[in-house]
């Protein structure tokens, strides 16, 4: 290994350095005006990008209505591809922001990442649906000639993009710092109020500002995506990186975010350079998987943490709002008719409903942990999955690989997802907010490639086998016989309503608790909890154990449900989803879990959608990702808590019409 | 009574280049209503802030009961004694008003943290009914008027029976008869045995009801004193006045702060 080859490598990874720096100044725009932080930057950049490559190979624009610009499937020319796919990124900005992030202009932190989430899986699923999940190769756009620099010869792509960056960087700068449209950004984004009055256009200034980082996404996702390869997760994950270049940045700073990107592209390129090189750690004859996903965590959770405040540096008059968290009633009466309605569905329905029914109480229990940390404490954590997955693989090597006996496994397996969910509980008692949501998303990515990827401590590419509960000599599983009854049997279903209940019965428990009233202090005033004596960093610490905990048994449950783990299925972009659907539900009380439950993918609204409706399972996750949007801006509290204050509501008005019945009918 | 209940020597607080507070001496000995008073940005807010742990001191003393507490965490700062308000209450909009009162309850050495407190009912109760808000136990935040969700603050802030409570500018918002219970109120805490600390720029109220007075601007205590002789010291009529434009800076100066969204 040379120098030559060190530096070549180096300046190869330029290309993914621009696509990240590209990307992390849009989210800088977006968040400097509106507060939004995108998660879903990746994924409409990657939109950009495929429409470019289709108009490029068939002359096709996907809007996602295919329309043909030229005749006979030609290929179009570059510039207008481009010009086109410039032109859909703008529209794309400007839609998200009217559709989206405007009416939710004073909605909390939790709602707008949420609603941002909304628009990842959307596209995420638009483009699954359009162009499938495989790499597609994306045709260049600037000339790859080899150029000589500093002795090595590197493609001139890589250089022209470096070069677009520095301009673009120097552009923006200068259009924040000295023009009227520029100060005017800062300046609503400082004070709302302060601007409109005087006179400043609020939704103009701000879609604009969307504009501009919705086209700078995919002029870098065109220009790049062939120097790294277009597939739709990897594209959308980008997004790890590009908010560890963000947060670097302090969310303000172009020239310390842009830095940031390009020397993540460059550790990106060494470790390819590294990896072949005989010393590197290898698994199986190949080098260590998921090194290249670890580099962005580590960087944001040292980072975070030595910069990370134990207080907030200003109060705001108003907390932002979160999803209410009532507290739970009539929870004797719901948990029996719960119980019956279950076993008569185990016992009745076909083995696909029950299944079905099978998914949506997996679901419940995750969304559960949800409901714990963000819910009652406040804590986004994206994590949720890898904490699940914990808990999946290390049953399955405590029960298949080291073969001990039933309880063992799943105690095993639970008290590794507690042990997870507390190591990431460690930056929560210094960061928040936001912060803790982009480092657990960076975590999320780096435990699913690092460990469940990983053939020596996952599973590599193949799932995992997870050895059945076996209860004196007496096999639990969905595909085996039980109690003589038909195979395959509701057996299993039973033990995963008893697991809900159990789970549901403790979140309530914890809710009329001390420990939980003093979760719910938290969530509305870290300062005054402070103030109070309450021991904040206890209060998450058991947060993230109890979320650890209801993660661990949805992921253990998982594991017997399906045999087995496998590392797609314990994915970040599954924790994205999950926290969406949770959030739907309802994310602060027991009700918005079952809820969410029902919506979850492979759940029964979804199987039901399937079955009667013949809409195949492909487009769940666009359903789940419209859902996720429109609850957001409409239902904010989650569908549970609006049902709930709609039939209060309706009993009201009911009652008040009897009476006035009565009266009248005594008139008469 | 030996020494003062808190001293702050020379505590200096720079944000950037910002002087937030510059050599400020304070003394509050047990059992004396003491104001803090001066314009918009002089430093009170903060005052407070580096007294209860909120905000770090770049330099400077600070003693509590004859403890340094100035590297001391502000939960422990708390449970030695130190309550305060917020002008913004901070009240938890998501439990109940005894909740929320209870949530500062000292709790028994030992007690296990899942289980309720029973000896904590107590406590929360009289705390409440202390300031003549017991039939709002069970109601949430949300529902009450700003007057009576200023006193449920209050309340929170005496239930851990300090020794001493920062109030920031607990009468933004209110009106007359609700200042003047306010007053009332604190008068008969402080008779109690707890020594209050107000920041507020209702002069009447101040003026009227305060011991003694420190007047800060630009971060410095320019002047302190019984609220008499605080009223008629040139270095504090030249603070509110300025001797410019007497007539624009009047208003500009002894302008109460703005109610924040709080205030309804």
């Amino acid at each position: 290994m040379s120098t030559e080859q060190i530096l070549a490598f180096m300046m190869l990874g330029l290309g993914y350095g621009a696509l990240i720096a590209g990307l992390a100044t849009g989210m800088v725009v977006t968040y400097r005006s509106t507060g939004v932080i995108n998660i879903a930057a990746g994924a409409t950049a990657a939109y950009s990008a495929y429409v470019y490559s289709e108009l490029r190979t068939t002359g096709t624009l996907v809007l996602p209505p295919s329309i043909p610009l030229t005749a006979d499937r030609e290929p179009l020319g570059a510039l207008p591809a481009l010009a086109i796919g410039l032109a859909l990124a703008a529209g794309l900005g400007v839609l998200q922001y009217l559709l989206v992030y405007r009416p939710l202009a004073k909605a909390g932190p939790l709602a707008k990442i949420v609603a941002s989430s909304g628009v990842l899986l959307t596209v995420q699923a638009v483009i699954v649906l359009r162009w499938g999940a495989d790499p597609v190769a994306a045709p260049a756009v600037l000339p790859q000639a080899p150029v000589d620099l500093l002795g090595v010869s590197i493609p001139e792509d890589r250089l022209l993009l470096a070069g677009l960056v520095v301009v673009v960087t120097a552009l923006l700068w200068t259009l924040y710092r000295y023009t009227r449209f520029g100060i005017a950004t800062r300046a609503a984004a400082d004070s709302r109020k302060g601007s409109v009055l005087l006179g400043l256009s609020t939704a103009r200034l701000e879609s604009a500002n969307w504009v501009i980082a919705s086209v700078l996404g995919g002029l870098f996702g065109m220009l790049a995506a062939p120097t790294t390869q277009l597939q739709p997760t990897t594209f959308t994950l980008l997004v790890v990186p590009v908010l560890t270049a963000a947060l670097l940045g302090g969310f303000s700073s172009f020239g310390v975010t842009v830095a940031t990107a390009f020397g993540l592209g460059a550790v990106n390129s060494l470790i390819a350079l590294f990896q072949g090189q005989p010393w590197f750690p290898k698994v199986d004859g190949a080098p260590l998987p998921g090194v290249t996903e670890l580099a962005p965590f580590l960087v944001l959770a040292v980072v975070l943490y030595l910069r990370g405040r134990a207080l907030p540096d200003r109060l705001t008059a108003v907390a932002p709002p979160m999803p209410r968290a009532p507290r739970p009633r009539h929870v004797g009466p719901a948990a029996v008719v719960g119980a019956v309605v279950v076993v008569a569905a185990l016992a009745g329905l076909s083995f696909d409903w029950r299944q079905a029914l099978i998914n949506t109480m997996l679901g419940a229990v995750l969304c559960l942990s949800v409901v714990v940390t963000t819910g009652f404490v406040g804590q986004i954590s994206f994590a949720q999955m890898a904490v699940a997955g914990a808990a999946g693989y290390v049953t399955a090597a405590i029960g298949t690989d080291a073969n001990l006996p039933f309880p063992l496994p799943p105690i095993a397996g639970i008290a590794a997802a507690v042990a997870t969910s507390l190591l990431f509980s460690v930056p929560a008692r210094r960061v928040r907010g936001l912060q803790l949501a982009v480092l657990t998303l960076a975590g999320g990515v780096a435990a699913q490639r690092f460990w469940f990827g990983n053939p020596q401590w996952g599973s590599g590419l193949r799932p995992a086998n997870v050895a059945p509960i076996t209860v004196f000599g007496t096999e639990i599983s969905p595909s085996h016989s039980f109690w003589g009854t038909e195979s395959p049997s509701s057996g299993f279903g039973l033990v995963v309503f008893v697991a809900l209940l159990g789970c549901a019965l403790l979140v309530v428990r914890v809710r009329r608790s001390a420990l939980g009233a003093r979760m719910l202090a938290v969530r509305s005033s870290e300062a005054a909890a402070v103030a109070t004596g309450v021991n904040v960093g206890a209060v998450k610490t058991a947060a993230f154990a109890m979320g650890g905990l209801l993660a661990g048994v949805a992921g253990v449950l998982y594991g017997y449900n399906f045999a087995g783990v496998s590392a797609d299925r314990f994915g970040p972009l599954t924790s994205i989803a999950f926290f969406g659907v949770a959030v739907l539900g309802g994310v602060g009380t027991v009700s918005g879990a079952l809820v969410g439950g029902l919506l979850v993918s492979q759940g029964l609204l979804f199987h039901a959608v399937t079955t009667w409706f013949g809409i195949g399972p492909d487009y769940q996750p666009l359903f789940a990702g419209l859902a996720v949007i429109l609850t957001v801006i409409g239902s904010p509290n989650g569908v549970a808590v609006s049902v709930a204050d709609g039939a209060r509501a309706l009993r009201e008005t009911w009652r008040r019409q009897r009476r006035r019945g009565v009266t009248a009918t005594g008139e008469s | 009574m030996a020494g003062p209940l808190l001293r702050a020597e020379a505590l200096c607080l720079h944000y950037g280049g910002v002087r937030a507070l510059n050599e400020v001496d304070v003394e509050i000995t047990p059992t004396e209503l003491v104001g803090v008073i001066g314009p918009n940005g002089a430093g009170k807010s903060t005052l407070l802030d580096a007294i209860t742990g909120f905000a770090t001191p770049t330099s400077g003393a600070l003693t509590f009961d004859g403890q340094d507490v100035l590297r001391r965490r502000p939960s422990e700062r708390a449970r030695m004694g130190i309550a305060r308000t917020w002008q913004t209450l901070q009240l938890f909009e998501d439990l109940t008003v005894s909740e929320n009162v209870r949530m500062a309850v000292p709790r028994r050495p030992k007690a296990v943290g899942v289980l309720p407190r029973r000896g904590g009912e107590r406590a929360e109760h009289d705390a409440l009914a202390r300031l003549g808000i017991g039939g709002l136990a069970d109601r949430m935040p949300g529902e009450l008027s700003h007057g009576q969700r200023v006193l449920v603050g209050i309340a929170r802030a005496l239930a851990g029976d300090p020794k001493l409570l920062l109030m920031d500018e607990p009468a933004a918002g209110l009106d007359g008869s609700e200042r003047d219970l306010l007053g009332e109120i604190l008068r008969d805490v402080v008779a109690s045995g707890t020594s209050v600390v107000l920041v507020d720029h209702d002069m009447p109220l101040v003026l009227g009801i305060c011991d003694r007075l420190y007047v800060l601007d630009f971060g410095a205590v320019i002047a302190s004193g019984a609220p008499r002789q605080v009223r008629n010291d040139p270095a504090v009529v030249a603070a509110y006045l300025g001797a410019d434009d007497p007539e624009t800076r009047d208003e500009e100066r002894l302008q109460p702060s703005l109610p924040t969204e709080g205030a309804r």
